[in-house]
């Protein structure tokens, strides 16, 4: 039997009713959806294996908003939240089985997105971005599996840092800051600074705080591939990227990342990231982001 | 992804996306389970469409959709069909015939068939085959005989 033959015989599987095209609209705002949690949650994770193994279950439906202490400005990173949280660690019944991946234009997204621009400071030329709530179910995207979960979701663009003699530019870095709530932590939350496929670490620190959430600051860099991923000769590029991220043992997260908008020239470079490793610690361990966490 | 590139995307998309999914229908045997495998290849390229470009993006759709399918098998992955559909068969073939080829290729190892996809119906030399697969050259030409072999036995009369 000659190649075109077995191709024929294969060609015999084929069923005549081919189902209909999905429309690209739909792949591409699934697309878009992974891209913006992918900014989020990629962020290098903290480890807290012996705490999950008790909470590895979803936690309790009620276990929501408004639940947290009164907000008590922390002035920096480097000084953690010391107010333990009294958001409910439910051990009530895991959440029904996500069937349906939704989104919308969530009020209390819209407050979350308001207190971190407040966090930011009087910045000039800041632009708010995209603001909403998504729910999100299970979903392999190849390099990870990010458990179902909802999200809170704001990104702001505010300009690079400029130095003395550098031209004017368009370039802006991109702040993503959100509140998650996983039915059980993603691995990357399990395994810190753990580099993979598309992800490099260069700092990454991470400490227990008082009330047992973990803090993790990293930069570390997005690794951009051309072509065939397992190909050691493909041409790789780098997307330096600054995260702080906040990781409680029920599943709750708040995470700020910073990256920037495609610009070349200091996609390599961490020194123009507009906020520091601390700075964007300071945002998550305060405990006014607690106020702001998603409903399911 | 800037507009230019967004059309390129939509371009390829409208090119390929049946292609793709024909061999991902002939990776699983199950409609369904290639929608979702060329969908995932999709989305993993539109992410990756600024470095990939349209001329590496089938190399690249062709190993995410694969890796998506072994990776499957590996989870255990299935999508059990509880009531056959109670609908004329538009392919013309009756319903145990479709059955029957269905249950044909589900019957051959998913690796083997993998081979047989690669090889004979996207082309691949057996060196390209081997590559993608992480596996020997003489295992593709094994494998191949063995797959085309099973598909003869089962389906004698194809």
């Amino acid at each position: 039997m000659d190649e075109d033959e077995s191709r024929a015989l294969l060609a015999a599987y084929l069923p005549a009713d081919e189902p209909a095209v999905t429309p690209v609209g739909d792949v591409v705002a699934r697309a878009r959806t992974i891209r913006r949690r992918r900014r989020t949650v990629l962020a290098s994770a903290g480890s807290v294996v012996a705490v999950l193994a008790a909470t590895a279950v979803a936690v309790s439906l009620t276990a929501g908003r408004g639940a947290s202490p009164a907000p008590q400005p922390i002035p920096a990173a480097s000084r953690p939240a010391t107010t333990p949280t009294s958001q409910p660690t439910s051990s009530a019944p895991a959440a029904a089985p996500c069937e349906q991946e939704n989104r919308s234009n969530d009020a209390t997204a819209r407050a979350w997105a308001k207190w971190v621009l407040g966090k930011l400071g009087p910045r000039p030329h800041v632009k708010a971005g995209p603001v909403e709530w998504l729910r999100m179910c299970e979903m392999d995207v190849g390099y990870t599996v990010f458990p179902p979960h909802t999200q809170n979701h704001a990104e702001f663009a505010l300009p690079v840092l400029r130095r003395p003699g550098d031209a004017a530019t368009p370039a802006t870095d991109n702040l993503t800051a959100a509140t998650e709530r996983f039915e059980h932590l993603p691995q990357q939350y399990r395994t810190p600074c753990k580099d993979d496929l598309i992800t490099e670490h260069v700092v990454c620190r991470q400490r227990k705080l008082p009330d047992g959430s973990l803090l993790v600051q990293s930069d570390s860099y997005d690794i951009l591939i051309y072509g065939d991923p397992k190909d050691p000769a493909a041409k790789r590029d780098k997307q330096a990227v600054r995260d702080a991220t906040r990781i409680f043992p029920d599943g709750r997260v708040v995470t700020a990342g910073l990256v920037y908008n495609l610009m070349p020239t200091w996609k390599r470079s961490f020194d123009r990231h507009v906020l520091s490793l601390d700075e964007l610690a300071a945002i998550v361990t305060d405990p006014g982001a607690l106020r702001y966490m998603p409903h399911r | 992804m800037r507009t230019t590139d967004a059309d390129r995307f939509v371009a390829y998309y409208t090119a390929r996306y049946r292609p793709l999914r024909r061999t991902a229908y002939l990776l699983c045997g199950d409609w369904h389970e290639a929608e979702d495998l060329t969908q995932a290849a999709f989305v993993r390229l539109y992410l990756a469409w600024g470095r990939v470009r349209t001329d590496g993006a089938h190399a690249y759709a062709r190993r995410v959709l694969l890796n998506e399918f072994l990776g499957g098998r590996r989870r255990g992955r299935e999508h059990p069909v509880d009531a056959v559909p109670d609908r004329p068969d538009p392919a013309g073939g009756s319903l145990d015939d479709r059955l029957d080829l269905s249950a044909a290729l589900r019957a051959i190892p998913a690796r083997q068939r993998a081979v047989l996809v690669l090889r004979y119906w996207e082309g691949l030399s057996v060196g390209q085959t081997a590559s993608l697969l992480g596996i020997a050259p003489g295992t593709v030409k094994s494998q191949s005989a063995r797959g085309l072999e099973a598909l003869r036995a089962q389906v004698p009369n194809r």
